[in-house]
Protein backbone atom coordinates (compact mmCIF):
# COMPACT_ATOMS: atom_id res chain seq x y z
CA UNK A 1 0.00 0.00 0.00
CA UNK A 2 0.86 3.44 -0.10
CA UNK A 3 1.15 5.23 3.19
CA UNK A 4 1.15 9.22 3.82
CA UNK A 5 1.37 10.46 7.38
CA UNK A 6 3.22 12.86 9.43
CA UNK A 7 6.63 11.64 11.03
CA UNK A 8 7.66 13.97 13.76
CA UNK A 9 6.71 16.98 11.62
CA UNK A 10 7.91 15.82 8.29
CA UNK A 11 5.54 14.62 5.80
CA UNK A 12 6.01 10.95 4.01
CA UNK A 13 5.02 8.82 1.45
CA UNK A 14 6.21 5.21 1.99
CA UNK A 15 4.92 2.39 -0.05
CA UNK A 16 5.29 -0.99 1.81
CA UNK A 17 3.01 -3.95 3.02
CA UNK A 18 0.07 -2.88 4.94
CA UNK A 19 0.68 -5.25 7.56
CA UNK A 20 4.35 -4.48 8.58
CA UNK A 21 4.32 -3.49 12.16
CA UNK A 22 5.41 -0.12 12.69
CA UNK A 23 8.51 -0.38 14.56
CA UNK A 24 9.67 -2.27 11.46
CA UNK A 25 8.73 0.81 9.60
CA UNK A 26 10.07 3.19 12.37
CA UNK A 27 13.57 0.98 12.40
CA UNK A 28 14.20 -0.22 9.52
CA UNK A 29 12.42 1.85 6.90
CA UNK A 30 13.32 4.80 7.85
CA UNK A 31 16.11 4.34 9.68
CA UNK A 32 14.84 5.93 13.18
CA UNK A 33 16.30 3.24 15.82
CA UNK A 34 15.58 5.57 19.24
CA UNK A 35 12.46 3.38 19.00
CA UNK A 36 13.35 0.30 21.06
CA UNK A 37 12.03 -3.23 20.63
CA UNK A 38 11.90 -5.02 23.82
CA UNK A 39 9.47 -7.82 23.88
CA UNK A 40 7.33 -7.68 21.08
CA UNK A 41 4.26 -8.40 22.59
CA UNK A 42 2.84 -4.88 24.27
CA UNK A 43 4.38 -6.24 27.51
CA UNK A 44 7.42 -3.81 28.45
CA UNK A 45 6.43 -0.49 26.61
CA UNK A 46 9.76 -0.14 25.12
CA UNK A 47 8.42 0.40 21.43
CA UNK A 48 6.23 3.41 22.90
CA UNK A 49 5.29 6.33 20.12
CA UNK A 50 2.84 9.17 20.14
CA UNK A 51 -0.09 8.55 17.71
CA UNK A 52 -2.13 12.02 17.01
CA UNK A 53 -0.73 12.51 20.78
CA UNK A 54 -1.45 9.67 22.53
CA UNK A 55 0.67 6.70 23.80
CA UNK A 56 0.37 3.56 21.81
CA UNK A 57 3.15 0.60 21.49
CA UNK A 58 4.79 0.28 18.12
CA UNK A 59 5.47 -3.29 18.01
CA UNK A 60 1.50 -3.99 18.44
CA UNK A 61 0.72 -1.86 15.35
CA UNK A 62 0.55 -2.34 11.90
CA UNK A 63 1.88 0.42 9.00
CA UNK A 64 -1.98 0.77 7.42
CA UNK A 65 -3.15 1.48 11.51
CA UNK A 66 -0.86 5.35 10.04
CA UNK A 67 -2.71 6.45 7.58
CA UNK A 68 -3.42 9.96 8.01
CA UNK A 69 -1.65 10.44 11.69
CA UNK A 70 0.58 11.95 13.03
CA UNK A 71 3.28 10.57 14.84
CA UNK A 72 6.45 11.48 17.28
CA UNK A 73 9.05 9.04 18.12
CA UNK A 74 11.79 10.16 20.52
CA UNK A 75 13.70 11.60 17.80
CA UNK A 76 11.25 14.35 17.72
CA UNK A 77 11.11 15.34 20.66
CA UNK A 78 14.05 18.15 20.76
CA UNK A 79 12.70 19.80 18.45
CA UNK A 80 10.27 21.06 20.63
CA UNK A 81 11.06 23.39 23.76
CA UNK A 82 9.19 20.99 26.12
CA UNK A 83 10.85 17.89 24.58
CA UNK A 84 14.22 19.55 25.10
CA UNK A 85 13.65 20.26 28.99
CA UNK A 86 12.20 16.82 29.80
CA UNK A 87 15.81 15.28 28.02
CA UNK A 88 17.38 17.42 30.41
CA UNK A 89 16.02 16.49 32.80
CA UNK A 90 16.57 12.78 32.25
CA UNK A 91 19.89 13.68 32.01
CA UNK A 92 20.53 15.78 35.50
CA UNK A 93 18.38 13.35 37.08
CA UNK A 94 20.44 10.50 36.53
CA UNK A 95 17.51 8.52 34.77
CA UNK A 96 19.58 6.91 32.55
CA UNK A 97 21.09 3.95 32.80
CA UNK A 98 21.01 1.51 29.85
CA UNK A 99 19.21 3.58 28.21
CA UNK A 100 16.94 0.90 26.25
CA UNK A 101 13.78 2.02 28.45
CA UNK A 102 14.57 5.78 28.19
CA UNK A 103 12.62 6.39 24.34
CA UNK A 104 9.58 5.57 25.21
CA UNK A 105 9.82 6.77 28.91
CA UNK A 106 10.39 9.82 27.40
CA UNK A 107 7.21 9.77 25.41
CA UNK A 108 4.68 8.48 27.96
CA UNK A 109 6.43 11.52 30.13
CA UNK A 110 5.91 14.16 27.25
CA UNK A 111 1.94 12.82 26.90
CA UNK A 112 1.53 12.87 30.33
CA UNK A 113 2.81 16.29 30.52
CA UNK A 114 0.71 17.72 28.25
CA UNK A 115 -2.45 16.31 29.97
CA UNK A 116 -1.33 17.28 33.57
CA UNK A 117 1.41 19.45 33.80
CA UNK A 118 1.59 19.32 37.78
CA UNK A 119 1.39 15.76 38.22
CA UNK A 120 2.09 14.05 41.81
CA UNK A 121 4.48 11.16 41.73
CA UNK A 122 1.37 9.00 42.10
CA UNK A 123 -0.09 10.11 38.70
CA UNK A 124 3.44 10.01 37.42
CA UNK A 125 4.41 6.38 38.49
CA UNK A 126 0.59 5.36 36.95
CA UNK A 127 1.52 7.54 33.47
CA UNK A 128 5.01 5.83 33.54
CA UNK A 129 3.21 2.02 34.58
CA UNK A 130 3.46 0.68 31.53
CA UNK A 131 7.19 1.13 30.42
CA UNK A 132 9.54 -1.25 32.28
CA UNK A 133 12.97 -0.65 33.43
CA UNK A 134 15.50 -3.32 34.69
CA UNK A 135 18.22 -0.80 35.81
CA UNK A 136 16.90 2.03 37.78
CA UNK A 137 13.97 1.31 40.07
CA UNK A 138 12.42 4.12 38.40
CA UNK A 139 12.88 6.98 41.48
CA UNK A 140 15.32 8.66 39.59
CA UNK A 141 12.87 8.64 36.43
CA UNK A 142 10.36 10.19 38.71
CA UNK A 143 12.10 12.63 39.54
CA UNK A 144 12.93 13.54 36.32
CA UNK A 145 9.67 13.90 34.78
CA UNK A 146 8.39 15.77 38.16
CA UNK A 147 11.86 18.32 37.18
CA UNK A 148 10.47 18.37 34.23
CA UNK A 149 7.46 19.17 34.71
CA UNK A 150 8.52 22.30 37.54
CA UNK A 151 11.23 23.39 34.27
CA UNK A 152 8.50 23.23 31.57
CA UNK A 153 6.05 25.31 33.91
CA UNK A 154 8.30 27.74 34.83
CA UNK A 155 9.51 28.22 31.02
CA UNK A 156 6.12 28.70 29.55
CA UNK A 157 6.29 31.32 27.09
CA UNK A 158 10.20 32.20 28.04
CA UNK A 159 12.32 29.71 26.21
CA UNK B 1 7.53 -11.52 41.07
CA UNK B 2 10.64 -12.53 39.68
CA UNK B 3 10.30 -15.92 39.39
CA UNK B 4 11.62 -18.22 37.44
CA UNK B 5 8.90 -21.08 37.00
CA UNK B 6 10.92 -24.39 35.68
CA UNK B 7 8.61 -27.15 34.73
CA UNK B 8 9.98 -30.50 33.64
CA UNK B 9 13.53 -29.11 32.29
CA UNK B 10 12.03 -26.42 30.62
CA UNK B 11 11.93 -22.81 31.64
CA UNK B 12 8.18 -21.49 31.68
CA UNK B 13 8.30 -18.31 32.60
CA UNK B 14 10.62 -17.11 29.44
CA UNK B 15 9.64 -13.32 28.67
CA UNK B 16 8.25 -10.22 29.86
CA UNK B 17 4.72 -11.82 29.99
CA UNK B 18 5.93 -14.96 32.08
CA UNK B 19 8.49 -12.89 34.57
CA UNK B 20 7.17 -10.32 35.89
CA UNK B 21 9.59 -7.23 36.48
CA UNK B 22 8.08 -4.49 39.13
CA UNK B 23 6.72 -1.68 37.42
CA UNK B 24 6.78 2.31 38.14
CA UNK B 25 3.70 1.37 40.14
CA UNK B 26 5.33 -1.51 42.14
CA UNK B 27 7.85 0.01 43.94
CA UNK B 28 8.53 2.90 46.75
CA UNK B 29 10.69 5.74 46.68
CA UNK B 30 14.05 4.63 47.89
CA UNK B 31 16.87 6.77 49.49
CA UNK B 32 20.45 5.79 48.54
CA UNK B 33 22.91 6.52 51.15
CA UNK B 34 26.69 6.19 50.89
CA UNK B 35 29.00 4.77 53.80
CA UNK B 36 32.31 5.21 54.74
CA UNK B 37 33.97 1.91 54.96
CA UNK B 38 37.70 0.01 54.21
CA UNK B 39 38.36 -3.03 52.46
CA UNK B 40 42.10 -4.14 53.12
CA UNK B 41 42.08 -6.15 50.32
CA UNK B 42 41.28 -3.57 47.75
CA UNK B 43 43.20 -1.02 46.33
CA UNK B 44 43.12 2.24 48.63
CA UNK B 45 40.46 0.65 50.72
CA UNK B 46 37.98 0.35 48.33
CA UNK B 47 35.30 -2.56 47.29
CA UNK B 48 32.86 -2.47 44.58
CA UNK B 49 29.32 -2.03 45.76
CA UNK B 50 27.76 -3.47 42.19
CA UNK B 51 27.41 -7.18 42.96
CA UNK B 52 27.47 -7.85 46.87
CA UNK B 53 24.83 -4.86 47.25
CA UNK B 54 22.15 -7.29 45.91
CA UNK B 55 22.31 -9.34 49.07
CA UNK B 56 21.43 -7.34 51.51
CA UNK B 57 17.94 -6.87 50.71
CA UNK B 58 16.04 -10.27 50.63
CA UNK B 59 16.93 -10.97 53.74
CA UNK B 60 16.14 -7.77 55.47
CA UNK B 61 12.41 -7.77 53.55
CA UNK B 62 12.36 -11.01 54.67
CA UNK B 63 13.30 -10.18 58.21
CA UNK B 64 10.49 -7.87 57.43
CA UNK B 65 7.89 -9.62 56.64
CA UNK B 66 8.14 -11.88 59.87
CA UNK B 67 7.87 -8.69 61.97
CA UNK B 68 5.07 -7.55 60.64
CA UNK B 69 3.24 -11.53 60.37
CA UNK B 70 4.98 -14.00 62.73
CA UNK B 71 5.59 -15.91 59.57
CA UNK B 72 9.28 -16.62 58.44
CA UNK B 73 9.43 -16.91 54.13
CA UNK B 74 12.58 -19.06 52.93
CA UNK B 75 11.99 -19.62 49.90
CA UNK B 76 12.16 -16.18 47.20
CA UNK B 77 10.45 -14.83 45.83
CA UNK B 78 7.92 -13.90 49.08
CA UNK B 79 4.85 -13.71 47.14
CA UNK B 80 1.61 -13.22 48.33
CA UNK B 81 0.57 -16.69 48.02
CA UNK B 82 3.46 -17.88 49.93
CA UNK B 83 2.82 -16.17 52.49
CA UNK B 84 -1.53 -16.51 52.53
CA UNK B 85 -0.79 -20.32 52.55
CA UNK B 86 1.16 -19.81 55.54
CA UNK B 87 -1.14 -17.11 57.26
CA UNK B 88 -3.75 -19.58 56.51
CA UNK B 89 -1.80 -22.84 58.09
CA UNK B 90 -1.13 -20.38 61.06
CA UNK B 91 -5.07 -19.77 61.59
CA UNK B 92 -6.11 -23.46 61.74
CA UNK B 93 -3.29 -24.20 64.48
CA UNK C 1 2.74 -10.78 4.03
CA UNK C 2 -0.76 -10.13 4.96
CA UNK C 3 -3.61 -8.19 3.03
CA UNK C 4 -5.32 -5.51 5.51
CA UNK C 5 -9.20 -4.37 4.44
CA UNK C 6 -10.11 -1.33 5.74
CA UNK C 7 -13.42 -1.02 5.15
CA UNK C 8 -14.42 2.82 5.89
CA UNK C 9 -18.69 1.58 6.85
CA UNK C 10 -20.40 -1.12 8.42
CA UNK C 11 -21.88 -1.90 4.71
CA UNK C 12 -18.23 -2.45 3.52
CA UNK C 13 -17.49 -4.53 6.39
CA UNK C 14 -20.18 -6.91 5.82
CA UNK C 15 -19.20 -7.08 2.15
CA UNK C 16 -15.94 -8.02 3.00
CA UNK C 17 -16.78 -10.38 5.66
CA UNK C 18 -18.78 -12.36 3.25
CA UNK C 19 -16.08 -12.03 0.53
CA UNK C 20 -13.45 -13.11 2.63
CA UNK C 21 -14.33 -15.55 5.24
CA UNK C 22 -11.19 -16.29 6.37
CA UNK C 23 -10.35 -12.34 7.07
CA UNK C 24 -9.47 -11.89 10.82
CA UNK C 25 -11.26 -8.80 12.40
CA UNK C 26 -8.78 -6.54 14.23
CA UNK C 27 -10.29 -3.85 16.51
CA UNK C 28 -7.08 -2.85 19.16
CA UNK C 29 -5.14 -5.77 17.93
CA UNK C 30 -3.42 -6.05 21.33
CA UNK C 31 -4.90 -9.53 21.93
CA UNK C 32 -4.58 -10.45 17.96
CA UNK C 33 -1.58 -9.30 16.39
CA UNK C 34 0.57 -11.48 19.88
CA UNK C 35 -1.01 -14.59 18.92
CA UNK C 36 -0.60 -14.15 15.58
CA UNK C 37 3.14 -13.79 16.09
CA UNK C 38 2.82 -16.44 18.65
CA UNK C 39 2.13 -19.26 15.92
CA UNK C 40 4.63 -21.40 14.75
CA UNK C 41 3.60 -21.14 10.79
CA UNK C 42 2.51 -18.01 9.56
CA UNK C 43 -0.77 -17.78 7.27
CA UNK C 44 -1.80 -15.54 4.76
CA UNK C 45 -5.44 -14.62 6.21
CA UNK C 46 -6.20 -10.73 5.51
CA UNK C 47 -6.36 -8.66 8.29
CA UNK C 48 -10.16 -6.91 8.54
CA UNK C 49 -9.08 -3.80 10.32
CA UNK C 50 -12.55 -2.50 11.72
CA UNK C 51 -11.35 0.90 13.26
CA UNK C 52 -12.06 2.65 10.26
CA UNK C 53 -16.11 2.34 10.74
CA UNK C 54 -17.77 4.94 12.26
CA UNK C 55 -20.69 3.26 13.84
CA UNK C 56 -18.19 1.42 16.12
CA UNK C 57 -16.76 4.22 17.60
CA UNK C 58 -18.21 6.49 20.58
CA UNK C 59 -20.77 6.18 23.70
CA UNK C 60 -24.39 7.27 23.11
CA UNK C 61 -27.27 6.99 25.45
CA UNK C 62 -30.78 6.82 24.14
CA UNK C 63 -32.29 7.59 27.91
CA UNK C 64 -32.76 4.29 28.88
CA UNK C 65 -29.81 2.57 27.36
CA UNK C 66 -26.23 3.14 26.91
CA UNK C 67 -24.79 1.99 23.49
CA UNK C 68 -20.71 1.69 23.62
CA UNK C 69 -19.48 0.96 20.34
CA UNK C 70 -17.48 -1.81 19.87
CA UNK C 71 -14.39 -0.33 18.81
CA UNK C 72 -14.12 2.02 21.53
CA UNK C 73 -11.03 1.96 23.64
CA UNK C 74 -10.73 1.31 27.24
CA UNK C 75 -9.24 4.85 27.57
CA UNK C 76 -12.40 6.95 26.30
CA UNK C 77 -14.61 4.63 28.28
CA UNK C 78 -12.43 5.44 31.57
CA UNK C 79 -12.70 9.09 30.34
CA UNK C 80 -16.40 8.98 29.38
CA UNK C 81 -19.07 10.76 31.77
CA UNK C 82 -21.90 8.92 30.37
CA UNK C 83 -19.74 5.96 32.05
CA UNK C 84 -18.85 7.40 34.88
CA UNK C 85 -22.17 8.66 35.81
CA UNK C 86 -24.02 5.21 35.13
CA UNK C 87 -21.95 2.69 34.84
CA UNK C 88 -18.52 3.58 37.26
CA UNK C 89 -17.96 -0.39 37.69
CA UNK C 90 -16.53 -0.71 34.17
CA UNK C 91 -14.69 2.24 34.21
CA UNK C 92 -12.95 0.79 37.46
CA UNK C 93 -12.70 -2.50 35.89
CA UNK C 94 -11.27 -0.63 32.45
CA UNK C 95 -8.62 1.31 34.54
CA UNK C 96 -6.89 -2.22 35.62
CA UNK C 97 -5.88 -3.38 32.01
CA UNK C 98 -2.30 -3.37 31.12
CA UNK C 99 -0.77 0.43 30.97
CA UNK C 100 -1.76 3.51 29.42
CA UNK C 101 -0.75 2.94 26.18
CA UNK C 102 -2.45 -0.37 26.15
CA UNK C 103 -5.78 1.14 27.00
CA UNK C 104 -5.21 3.72 24.35
CA UNK C 105 -5.17 0.65 22.14
CA UNK C 106 -7.58 -1.91 23.44
CA UNK C 107 -11.37 -1.93 23.23
CA UNK C 108 -14.48 -3.20 24.60
CA UNK C 109 -15.02 -5.35 21.59
CA UNK C 110 -12.06 -6.90 21.60
CA UNK C 111 -11.95 -8.15 25.05
CA UNK C 112 -15.33 -9.28 25.03
CA UNK C 113 -14.48 -11.79 21.98
CA UNK C 114 -11.23 -12.67 22.74
CA UNK C 115 -13.19 -14.23 25.97
CA UNK C 116 -10.19 -15.00 28.67
CA UNK C 117 -11.50 -15.65 32.07
CA UNK C 118 -9.20 -13.12 33.10
CA UNK C 119 -10.72 -10.37 31.31
CA UNK C 120 -11.27 -7.06 32.96
CA UNK C 121 -14.38 -5.54 31.35
CA UNK C 122 -16.24 -8.73 31.59
CA UNK C 123 -17.03 -9.18 35.46
CA UNK C 124 -18.16 -5.52 35.36
CA UNK C 125 -20.43 -5.94 32.41
CA UNK C 126 -21.60 -9.37 33.80
CA UNK C 127 -23.42 -7.44 36.96
CA UNK C 128 -24.38 -4.42 34.42
CA UNK C 129 -26.35 -6.35 32.73
CA UNK C 130 -24.55 -5.75 29.49
CA UNK C 131 -25.96 -7.27 26.23
CA UNK C 132 -23.70 -7.84 22.93
CA UNK C 133 -25.22 -6.71 19.49
CA UNK C 134 -24.10 -8.74 17.03
CA UNK C 135 -24.67 -7.71 13.42
CA UNK C 136 -24.03 -8.93 10.23
CA UNK C 137 -25.30 -8.57 6.41
CA UNK C 138 -28.33 -10.30 7.51
CA UNK C 139 -29.73 -8.37 10.57
CA UNK C 140 -28.85 -7.70 14.21
CA UNK C 141 -28.98 -9.80 17.32
CA UNK C 142 -28.94 -9.37 20.73
CA UNK C 143 -27.12 -11.95 23.30
CA UNK C 144 -26.90 -10.85 27.16
CA UNK C 145 -23.01 -11.16 27.94
CA UNK C 146 -23.82 -14.65 29.70
CA UNK C 147 -24.60 -16.05 26.95
CA UNK C 148 -22.60 -14.51 24.29
CA UNK C 149 -19.49 -15.89 26.12
CA UNK C 150 -19.52 -20.00 26.03
CA UNK C 151 -15.70 -20.68 27.51
CA UNK C 152 -12.48 -19.63 28.09
CA UNK C 153 -11.72 -18.19 24.50
CA UNK C 154 -15.07 -18.72 22.81
CA UNK C 155 -17.82 -17.06 22.15
CA UNK C 156 -21.07 -17.46 20.20
CA UNK C 157 -20.30 -15.41 17.18
CA UNK C 158 -20.84 -17.19 13.71
CA UNK C 159 -19.14 -16.61 10.55
CA UNK C 160 -19.85 -13.26 9.13
CA UNK C 161 -20.85 -11.87 12.14
CA UNK C 162 -18.97 -8.52 14.07
CA UNK C 163 -19.81 -7.21 17.74
CA UNK C 164 -21.37 -4.08 16.58
CA UNK C 165 -22.22 -2.39 19.49
CA UNK C 166 -22.59 -3.08 23.59
CA UNK C 167 -25.69 -2.27 25.12
CA UNK C 168 -26.27 -1.30 29.07
CA UNK C 169 -29.32 -0.62 30.36
CA UNK C 170 -29.89 1.94 32.65
CA UNK C 171 -29.64 0.55 36.15
CA UNK C 172 -31.61 1.34 39.23
CA UNK C 173 -29.17 2.62 41.86
CA UNK C 174 -26.49 0.41 43.45
CA UNK C 175 -24.90 2.98 46.31
CA UNK C 176 -22.31 0.27 47.22
CA UNK C 177 -20.21 -0.97 43.91
CA UNK C 178 -16.51 -2.49 43.90
CA UNK C 179 -14.08 -3.73 41.79
CA UNK C 180 -10.96 -5.51 42.80
CA UNK C 181 -8.24 -7.19 40.68
CA UNK C 182 -5.52 -9.47 42.36
CA UNK C 183 -2.63 -9.31 40.47
CA UNK C 184 1.17 -10.56 40.04
CA UNK C 185 1.90 -6.65 40.21
CA UNK C 186 -0.11 -3.28 40.03
CA UNK C 187 0.05 -2.58 36.30
CA UNK C 188 0.46 -4.81 33.11
CA UNK C 189 -0.69 -7.60 35.19
CA UNK C 190 -3.42 -10.56 34.05
CA UNK C 191 -5.88 -10.71 36.70
CA UNK C 192 -5.51 -13.94 39.07
CA UNK C 193 -8.78 -13.22 41.01
CA UNK C 194 -11.41 -10.50 40.05
CA UNK C 195 -14.10 -9.82 41.53
CA UNK C 196 -17.02 -7.37 41.22
CA UNK C 197 -19.80 -6.60 43.53
CA UNK C 198 -22.99 -4.14 43.61
CA UNK C 199 -25.45 -3.51 46.66
CA UNK C 200 -28.60 -1.81 48.09
CA UNK C 201 -29.55 -1.41 51.64
CA UNK C 202 -33.03 -0.93 52.24
CA UNK C 203 -34.08 1.90 55.23
CA UNK C 204 -33.54 -0.82 58.19
CA UNK C 205 -30.07 -2.00 57.30
CA UNK C 206 -30.93 -5.32 55.31
CA UNK C 207 -29.85 -6.18 52.05
CA UNK C 208 -31.98 -4.97 49.12
CA UNK C 209 -30.08 -6.47 46.30
CA UNK C 210 -26.94 -8.39 45.44
CA UNK C 211 -24.94 -8.79 42.85
CA UNK C 212 -21.39 -10.48 42.56
CA UNK C 213 -19.25 -11.85 39.83
CA UNK C 214 -16.02 -13.14 40.13
CA UNK C 215 -13.25 -13.80 37.34
CA UNK C 216 -10.18 -15.93 36.77
CA UNK C 217 -11.25 -18.58 38.70
CA UNK C 218 -13.47 -20.77 35.78
CA UNK C 219 -13.44 -20.71 31.74
CA UNK C 220 -16.17 -17.99 31.99
CA UNK C 221 -17.25 -15.21 34.62
CA UNK C 222 -19.20 -16.53 37.29
CA UNK C 223 -21.70 -15.41 39.55
CA UNK C 224 -23.48 -16.59 42.44
CA UNK C 225 -27.64 -16.70 42.09
CA UNK C 226 -28.12 -18.82 44.70
CA UNK C 227 -26.20 -17.38 47.25
CA UNK C 228 -27.32 -13.42 45.91
CA UNK C 229 -30.81 -14.90 46.13
CA UNK C 230 -30.32 -16.25 50.13
CA UNK C 231 -28.84 -12.72 51.07
CA UNK C 232 -31.76 -10.62 50.15
CA UNK C 233 -33.65 -9.38 53.12
CA UNK C 234 -30.63 -10.23 55.36
CA UNK C 235 -28.48 -8.33 57.76
CA UNK C 236 -24.92 -8.96 57.35
CA UNK C 237 -23.19 -10.11 60.49
CA UNK C 238 -19.55 -11.30 60.26
CA UNK C 239 -20.94 -15.00 60.94
CA UNK C 240 -23.17 -14.75 57.42
CA UNK C 241 -20.27 -12.95 55.72
CA UNK C 242 -17.65 -15.99 56.44
CA UNK C 243 -20.05 -18.54 55.27
CA UNK C 244 -20.46 -16.69 52.24
CA UNK C 245 -16.98 -16.67 51.33
CA UNK C 246 -17.18 -20.29 52.24
CA UNK C 247 -20.26 -20.64 49.71
CA UNK C 248 -17.96 -18.92 47.24
CA UNK C 249 -14.79 -21.00 47.53
CA UNK C 250 -16.66 -24.26 47.10
CA UNK C 251 -18.01 -23.19 44.18
CA UNK C 252 -15.44 -21.66 42.00
CA UNK C 253 -13.22 -24.15 39.83
CA UNK C 254 -9.76 -22.73 38.97
CA UNK C 255 -7.14 -23.72 37.60
CA UNK C 256 -3.02 -23.73 38.34
CA UNK C 257 -1.43 -22.09 36.10
CA UNK C 258 2.07 -19.71 36.11
CA UNK C 259 0.30 -17.23 37.48
CA UNK C 260 -1.24 -18.98 40.55
CA UNK C 261 -2.67 -22.54 41.95
CA UNK C 262 -5.79 -22.96 42.22
CA UNK C 263 -5.78 -22.86 45.82
CA UNK C 264 -4.68 -19.24 46.01
CA UNK C 265 -7.33 -18.44 43.72
CA UNK C 266 -10.25 -20.39 45.54
CA UNK C 267 -9.07 -18.56 48.91
CA UNK C 268 -8.53 -15.15 47.25
CA UNK C 269 -12.26 -15.32 45.85
CA UNK C 270 -13.76 -15.72 49.17
CA UNK C 271 -11.26 -13.62 50.34
CA UNK C 272 -12.63 -10.75 47.96
CA UNK C 273 -15.85 -11.32 48.97
CA UNK C 274 -15.70 -10.75 52.99
CA UNK C 275 -13.14 -7.09 52.10
CA UNK C 276 -16.66 -6.31 49.84
CA UNK C 277 -19.07 -7.11 52.69
CA UNK C 278 -16.71 -5.69 55.68
CA UNK C 279 -14.75 -2.94 54.69
CA UNK C 280 -16.71 -1.69 51.75
CA UNK C 281 -20.02 -1.81 52.34
CA UNK C 282 -20.29 -0.97 55.98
Amino acid sequence: MELIFRLNGNDIRSDLPADRRVIDLLREGLGLTGTKEGCGTGECGACTILVDGIPRLACLMIAAQLAGTRVETVEGLAATPEGKLLQQAFVEEGAVQCGYCIPGMELAAAALLREDDNPSRDRIREGLSGNLCRCTGYVKIIDAVERAARDIRCCKGGV
Amino acid sequence: MEDVVIHEGIVRSSDFTTYLIPGAMDLPDTISSACQGHEDTGPFGMKGVGEVAMNGPLPAIANAVDDACAVRLCHAPLTPERLLAELEKMSWN
Amino acid sequence: MRAVLMPPSLEELFYLLERHPDALPMAGGTDLLVRLRGNAVSDERPLLALSGVGELHGIRTDGTTIAIGAVTTFSRIISDPLIAEHAPLLARGARTIGGPAVRNMATIGGNICTASPAGDSLTPLYLLAAKIEISSRQGTRLLPIEEFILGSGQTALRDGEVVTRILLPKLESFPCQHFEKVGRRRSMAIAVTSFAGMMRFSGDGTIEAARFAWGSVAPTVIRNPQMEEELLGSRLDSGKIRHAAQVVRDSVSPISDIRATADYRRSVAGNLLIRFLEEICV
